[in-house]
């Protein structure tokens, strides 16, 4: 049976806190550069605006980049043999390529307003119209509508002139899929502002719970953590240009979740060490490196698990999946690393900001279970 | 004795795990018969995410005070109403943001219809059988369900002063008429047709019919949100197509049961017996929680749904990691394997106990706030937490009794647990 214990070591990773941080910051530090120079990749959810998703057959030497360029210039007006469109959408957006068991999807992104004619248009705009049978609906339901009738026979037609794969398949016959989204401002801002609400209520309510079961101090340090695992998943997931949508919201909460289940296993260690007598006289960070060292085995384990479903997941999902299994082994590794490298510093360090190194909590007097605790370190 | 009552009862457990295994996720065909046997975790009802389908969020024109919840609630069973008709029975209709709706509709070959069917409410109109309209929404005061003399349900209308007076007109003229019905209709769609036998005066008038509560009810609420003449912008529409998702759901399966496989070397690995009895656990967790996200209506296995399971599977796991680290330390240090077990789950419990409430915290605040498919995440994290709570707990610790009296003499070894090296 293997033995992964590190009971009797000793490791001084509070004493090389600094190290620890720098490397954390260098990556945040290059996740922000990397916002401000190339953006991360909005998904639709959070930028008003229309998503066309054309889906093709991913045949043998199909030459995905120029369809890729073709379509995304045939939005912006340029059609099919040069002839030329009223309507120019915004396409400054990137497209989305993803590939699913033989089929490949595009996701071709258009903004909010539209040149028609020349002249610049707002596509929020609702149509006022007794008599259109799109009275109501918004200038961007309607021209999307068009797209989307309008681009399905000039995909066949580019698929059956360009892709030699179908030079015997008549044109009405190629498998070709459109479905669209659009989304308006107010529902864009519903969404950001639920998510931002709802992420705020939950770490508030979590900070709540650690400061009543332990202290203010291990609360603060804990949403330290929990702040660097999400800011390291931000910047690895603009590194790697990951679509910023709802499925990426859900694996930052994901994230959320175990950084704080793992830094709590590390702080229940120190206040159990706290209240042992033989820790009376032991600095805060001798105090933390052994509840980090005492829970190490525990901290490899989890992660080692929960990574090893993730990474099979990547591994056998679609590529949407992928999109959503990267951000959550990106905050994985994060998490890990802040909970095992930082959380206990950042507690030794807030003590000592605030000055209360060294000051120990009650211990809960004539009650049975401190004696098993007391049995329990004095090996 | 023991060793034979606990070889018994681990039996009928494997049994057991074998046969609600095979129900959760297999299905077959049944033997003499032309149904097919479908596994509970194919009834999970999956998101459209998941499925394909459609999506709109609904906006409604008003002008000034926005809707009360009475109105919008009346409008939602209209919308059912006219969806169900147009043979989308599955489609689920919720608030969002207090006053907006949101519609998701699996398997939508026709969005367009759909979004005809939602953007309009259509005009409320009372008409006579040659077409002419003698009444419209803005007569009708409300709608309500009432019983008549014989109990049985009738529909209650009440009208406005000028809609009592075009009514009383209404009725003269249909009452005379040869065939003597009156038609309601919504848009284009005739939603009753009562018959007049004579002129009703009066500010109310009630249609009777063979209706049980839920007709008269949903005919209630279409003529009572016809009234009202509420108009929608769809501020976001989306059309998902099924290929996207599927195999997103098997890929998911492989992954995780390959996965569980590799959690189980792990745990044989570094925990002997106690980590067979974690396994176990874990197989048993698999199972009530499949059974658990088919039996709860609210449960919507969507995309981050997927996710919020696998965090769940991370979190079973660690239970048991940190309860077993706890019984290693309690027995290095000098206790029987007995009391290192029952010292281990006790100090054990507070840390994981502290460690997935805050998570619970967490998932029940993205439960309340959050709307699609983030709340069905939060569900399924709310859900496998607590069942991942009770089997690491519980079940293993029944498990890892069962196992003592098997282990004999040697159970420190068989639980893979050594004294400090002195």
């Amino acid at each position: 049976m293997a033995n992964l214990s590190f009971r009797d070591k000793q490791f001084k990773i509070v004493n090389k806190f600094f190290i620890f941080l720098a490397v954390s910051l260098v990556i945040i530090v290059a996740g922000v550069v990397d916002i401000l120079v190339r953006g991360m990749n909005i998904g639709i959810e959070f930028s008003a605006g229309a998503s066309i998703e054309v889906t093709v057959e991913d045949t043998d030497g199909f030459n995905d980049k120029q369809f890729r360029e073709t379509f995304e210039n045939w939005l912006a007006g340029d059609r099919l043999d040069g002839e030329k469109a009223d309507r120019k959408f915004d396409v400054s957006r990137n497209t989305q390529v993803s590939r699913a068991s033989k089929q490949i999807t595009y996701e071709f992104r258009i903004g909010t307003t539209v040149v028609e004619n020349g002249e610049t248009k707002d596509l929020t705009a609702v149509i006022n119209d007794e008599n259109s049978e799109n009275n109501g609906k918004t200038l961007l339901v309607e021209y999307v509508a068009k797209i989307r009738d309008e681009i399905l026979p000039d995909v066949r037609k580019y698929l059956s002139e360009n892709e030699s794969y179908y030079k015997d398949v008549d044109q009405d016959d190629i498998d070709v899929s459109v479905a669209v989204h659009t989304i308006d401002n107010s529902v864009m801002l519903y969404t950001i502002r639920t998510t931002f609400i709802a992420g705020a209520v939950a770490i508030l309510v979590i900070l709540a719970y650690i400061i009543i079961r332990f202290t203010w101090i291990s609360g603060i340090a804990a949403i330290l953590a929990l702040i660097h695992d999400v800011a390291i998943m931000v910047a690895c997931t603009t590194f790697f240009q990951i679509p910023v949508n709802s499925t990426f919201i859900a694996a930052v909460i994901t994230i959320i979740g175990y950084s704080i289940n793992a830094t709590i296993v590390i702080f229940d260690k120190i206040r159990e060490l706290e209240r042992t007598p033989s820790f009376d006289d032991v600095s805060d960070t001798d105090l933390a490196n052994k509840a980090i060292t005492s829970t190490l085995t525990r901290s490899i384990l989890t992660t080692l698990t929960t990574l090893v479903v993730i990474l099979l997941l990547a591994l056998f999902g679609t590529a949407a999946i992928r999109e959503f299994a990267l951000p959550i082994i990106f905050g994985l590794i994060a998490g890990a690393y802040s909970s095992v490298l930082l959380a206990g510093s950042f507690w030794v360090y807030l003590r000592k900001l605030f000055k209360q190194s060294g000051k120990r909590m009650k211990r809960k007097a004539s009650k049975k279970s401190v004696k098993t605790e007391i049995e329990s370190v004095n090996q | 004795m023991k060793k034979t009552k606990s070889i018994v009862i681990l039996t009928i457990t494997a049994l057991l795990i074998v046969f609600f295994g095979v129900a959760c996720f297999f299905s077959f065909p049944l033997p003499n018969s032309v149904y097919d046997y479908n596994s509970v975790f194919s009834s999970i009802s999956k998101g459209i995410d998941l499925e394909g389908g459609y999506y709109a969020v609904l906006e409604p024109k008003v002008d000034g005070d926005s809707l009360d919840q009475q109105t919008l609630d009346n409008v939602i069973s209209t919308l059912m109403q006219r969806l169900s008709n147009k043979g989308y029975t599955e489609a689920t209709i919720t608030k969002q943001d207090v006053t907006n709706l949101r519609v998701e509709i699996p398997d939508v070959d026709d969005p367009d219809e759909v979004m005809t069917l939602l953007g309009s409410q259509g005009k409320l109109e009372f008409r006579d059988s040659s077409g002419t309209v003698y009444l419209t929404g803005e007569d009708v005061q409300d709608a309500y369900v009432g019983y008549d003399n014989d109990s049985s349900y009738v529909v209650v209308l009440n009208f406005t002063a000028r809609g009592a007076d075009k009514f009383a007109d209404a009725t003269k003229t249909i009452s005379e008429s040869s065939n003597k019905t009156m038609s309601i209709y919504l848009g284009d769609q005739e939603i009753s047709a009562p018959t007049v036998n004579s002129q009703i005066v009066g500010p109310s008038a009630q249609i009777e019919g063979d209706f049980d509560y839920e007709r008269a009810q949903s005919l209630a609420a279409v003529i009572s949100s016809g009234a009202l003449d509420i108009d929608f912008n769809i501020s976001e529409s989306r059309q998902i197509s099924a290929s996207l998702g599927e195999g997103v759901v098997n890929n998911a399966l492989i992954a995780a049961g390959i996965g569980l496989l590799v959690i189980f070397a792990i745990l044989l690995i570094f925990y002997g017996g106690m980590g067979l009895a974690a396994s176990i656990a874990l197989l048993i967790y698999v199972i009530i929680y499949v059974i658990v996200l088919a039996v709860f209506p609210w449960v919507q296995l969507t995309f981050p749904g997927i996710a919020g399971i696998i965090l769940s599977i991370g979190m079973a796991v660690d239970a048991n990691v940190i309860i077993f680290e706890r019984i290693k330390d309690e027995y290095a240090s000098g206790k029987t394997v007995l009391s290192a077990i029952q010292v281990g789950f006790k100090r054990a419990f507070i840390t994981i106990f502290d460690a997935n409430i805050t998570t619970i915290l967490a998932s029940v605040v993205l439960w309340i706030l959050c709307a699609g498919s983030i709340r069905g995440f939060a569900i399924t994290l709310f859900l496998g937490t607590l069942v991942s709570m009770f089997t690491a707990i519980v079940v293993t610790r029944w498990l890892i009794n069962l196992f003592r009296p098997l282990a004999g003499e040697k159970e420190d070894k068989f639980f893979g647990l050594k004294r400090r090296d002195a």
